[in-house]
């Protein structure tokens, strides 16, 4: 390898590395910002489902147009994919796509809702999926009264069996998993029915008061349970995202540091290597000159 | 004793031992003091009070949720600032530029935001009234 070349090659990755490290910093900063909203967020959803939980006991699901929904001629599913709008995030976006593959070996009984580009993209390049609507604006969370509303539309057909939402939930920075939440119908609702005995004799939901009346709280809670749950995943898989792409340009600029390295070392090599041939080449010129 | 927590989607705002508090139902305000029957109950836009040993603090809330059994009170709600939050030039000037924009415009949602917004800074200024006239008393 030439010199020159190899200096042109330290140059073009010192460049790289200070993009890579820009784009770090910055994604450090959006990923303090999200992560603090995902963390102050939970009190108010585990809030709203404990809520929830101790009114199932007492209501009957005659009072919610959501728990009447018939969904008995319905056959297909609908999935909400949570994914990003940019890239260079890792395996944020490959490893939730992995998933909703292995939990679905086919997609011809799914309607796939896109939430973020990069998911709309993915599966509109996969046979037979069909994506009935894409919400993809510039600020994913903004987007949740639009897709809850659309969400409750379609659930209000009749056409699906069940709604659920797919995206990266985050745990810590290092960490995060991908899950499958069933949205609609809901399932807290079933859960403590099961419980129901247990519950009755406890002293707690007893005699509980509503106030104006079932009716209208129930319904009220039950939507903005089900909001604030799309909520948290679009705040939750934001976190992940901007974690993963921090992740992801930290090991970058490791990489660039240490090909730099390694490159600045050939290139002094190769340096002294020519001082070296400069050097020979005079000094058997010098010699030849002296014997003849 | 209470144990008093107030949430919103942003954060856990308030969590304390309180007397009483003071909430703005949709069928009224009601107080709620320790030993309250369970009751799960819808809140509308207004002032909550909390009692304390000594001191009265208040909140100026949107609308949610509450839920109490007697030992705790949970209350949910889509807002929450306390008078250190507000800035009373800063609500005055809301209301202004807001029942500029009613005025001005006949778009349906722009109409609906000033209106709501306008809602919101009399709130704040109703709670900042209320602090007002306690310290003066």
């Amino acid at each position: 390898m030439n010199i020159r070349t190899v200096r042109k090659k330290i140059k073009s990755i010192k460049n790289v590395k200070k993009i890579t490290k820009a784009m770090q910093m910055v994604s450090a900063v959006k990923m303090r910002k999200a992560q603090q909203l995902e963390l102050e967020g939970r009190p108010y959803r585990d809030g709203l489902a404990e809520m929830i939980s101790t009114l199932s006991t007492k209501i009957d699901p005659s009072h919610s147009k959501l728990l009447q929904v018939d969904t008995s001629h319905a056959e297909r599913e609908l999935l909400v994919v949570v994914s990003s709008n940019k890239g260079l995030a890792g395996a944020f976006n490959v490893s939730l796509f992995r998933k909703i593959l292995s939990l679905y070996p086919s997609f011809s009984h799914v309607d796939i809702v896109g939430v973020g580009t990069k998911g709309s993209q993915f599966f509109g390049r996969l046979k037979d999926t069909i994506i009935i609507a894409d919400f993809s604006g510039n600020n994913l969370i903004l987007e949740t009264s639009a897709l809850f509303d659309y969400l409750l539309d379609q659930y209000y057909t009749g056409t699906y069996t069940s709604v659920s939402i797919v995206y990266n939930e985050f745990i810590s920075t290092l960490r995060s998993d991908q899950v499958k939440k069933t949205l609609l119908p809901l399932t807290i609702m079933d859960s403590s029915k099961t419980a129901k005995d247990d519950i009755k004799e406890s002293v707690k939901g007893a005699d509980l008061i509503i106030e104006p009346s079932p009716k209208e709280i129930l319904e009220e809670l039950l939507k903005s349970f089900i909001e604030y749950t799309i909520r948290g995943a679009l705040i939750s898989s934001e976190a992940v995202e901007h974690s993963m792409r921090m992740m992801a340009m930290k090991s970058a600029t490791d990489n660039a540091t240490e090909l730099i390295y390694e490159m600045t070392l050939l290139a002094n090599r190769l340096r002294q290597e020519k001082i070296t041939n400069e050097l020979l080449d005079m000094i058997t010129a010098k010699e030849s000159v002296e014997t003849s | 004793m209470l144990h008093l927590k107030v949430i919103t989607p942003k954060k856990l705002v308030y969590e304390e031992e309180v007397h009483a508090v003071v909430v703005p139902t949709v069928a009224g305000e009601i107080t709620i003091l320790p030993k309250h029957a369970d009751l799960l109950s819808l809140l509308k836009e207004g002032v909550i009070t909390i009692k304390k040993e000594k001191e009265i603090e208040y909140l100026s809330v949107g609308g949610g949720y509450l839920e109490t059994d007697g030992k705790s009170v949970h209350i949910l709600v889509s807002r929450a600032y306390g008078q250190d939050d507000i800035n009373e030039d800063r609500a005055k000037e809301a209301i202004e530029s807001a029942q500029k924009i009613l005025v001005e415009t006949n778009d349906k949602q722009e109409r609906s935001e000033a209106l709501s917004s306008i809602r919101r800074s009399t709130i704040d200024m109703k709670m900042l009234s209320k602090v007002r006239r306690r310290k003066s008393s």
